[in-house]
């Protein structure tokens, strides 16, 4: 199995691919910013990787499927309050992340909670999307 | 590439065999993840941090993981990705019972090791 981007024909974009693009260390950066961006890359990919490994299933607490929701998705702590949440799908010999989006642990205000589900309903947007053009272009990016 | 790279990919794979392990013998013994934390002397929020392989776990906390959730010789070869063997050996060179540097211990698989200093083992077999 390998892992993919999504790529969205319409807008021509890969939105994890482009989330993830905010964590690349730039020359200005200091120590501690390179390496806490370091840390988390390493992380997510060592998750991915253990991911593909296990052909996308739901393994321990590291991917988990999402109950009113046809994908998975891969939780990943950025600080002690913020979490990242990767969502992807099982397609053949494919495992097609979807989309990545910040949850805050304090999301009790309305406000969170809506930012929260329309994230969902993007991704499901984005499954949707992929599904139906999979055949016909090619809506994925090699995940390197 | 960053030259931390593997030190830091080596750090996130254990993490993640780590959190696996502990989540399946949680859920092989029914107990939920604040019953752990409650009989280790730690938080709901830790223990699901360390399912995640979000955290670094330190040894006191391992070990007393490992105590609850009768962790063996086998779990820790299998997240440190070592033989078994080497597990078993460090353990047993750990214990009170063994104080001096060079010394036999006699292993589950019927083997007989010698230790010789760091990481020099040699089995009956090695000898044979």
């Amino acid at each position: 199995m390998k892992a993919v981007y999504y790529f969205d024909p319409f807008y021509q974009y890969c939105p994890v691919k482009k989330y993830l693009s905010q964590y690349k260390s730039n020359p200005q950066d200091s120590v501690g910013q390179r390496t806490k961006k370091e840390n988390l890359l390493v992380s997510i990919r060592s998750k991915i990787d253990f991911v593909v490994l296990n052909q996308g299933r739901q393994v321990g607490s590291i991917s988990k499927g999402l109950k009113e929701y046809s994908f998975f998705e891969i939780r990943t702590r950025k600080d002690q309050d913020v979490l990242i949440r990767i969502f992807y799908i099982r397609d053949c010999d494919k495992i097609v992340f979807l989309n990545a989006i910040e949850k805050s642990d304090k999301d009790n205000r309305k406000k969170d909670k809506r930012d929260m589900g329309a994230g969902l309903e993007k991704t499901e947007k984005y499954q949707n999307t992929y599904n139906k053009y999979k055949n016909t272009q090619k809506c994925y990016e090699e995940y390197i | 590439m960053n030259k931390n790279y593997p030190l830091l990919a080596k750090a996130a794979e254990e993490r993640i065999r780590l959190a696996v392990e502990v989540f399946n013998a949680r859920e092989k013994l029914h107990l939920s993840q604040q019953v752990l934390a409650k009989a280790i002397g730690t938080t709901q929020k830790v223990i699901s941090r360390i399912e995640n392989g979000d955290v670094n776990v330190g040894m006191a906390l391992v070990g007393r993981i490992s105590e609850k959730l009768k962790f063996d010789s086998e779990t820790f070869a299998r997240i440190f990705q070592r033989p078994a063997i080497w597990t078993s050996v460090d353990y047993a060179l750990q214990s009170s019972e063994i104080k001096t540097d060079k010394r036999e211990v006699n292993y589950i698989n019927e083997s007989l090791i010698t230790y010789k200093g760091e990481e020099q083992y040699e089995t009956c077999l090695d000898r044979a």
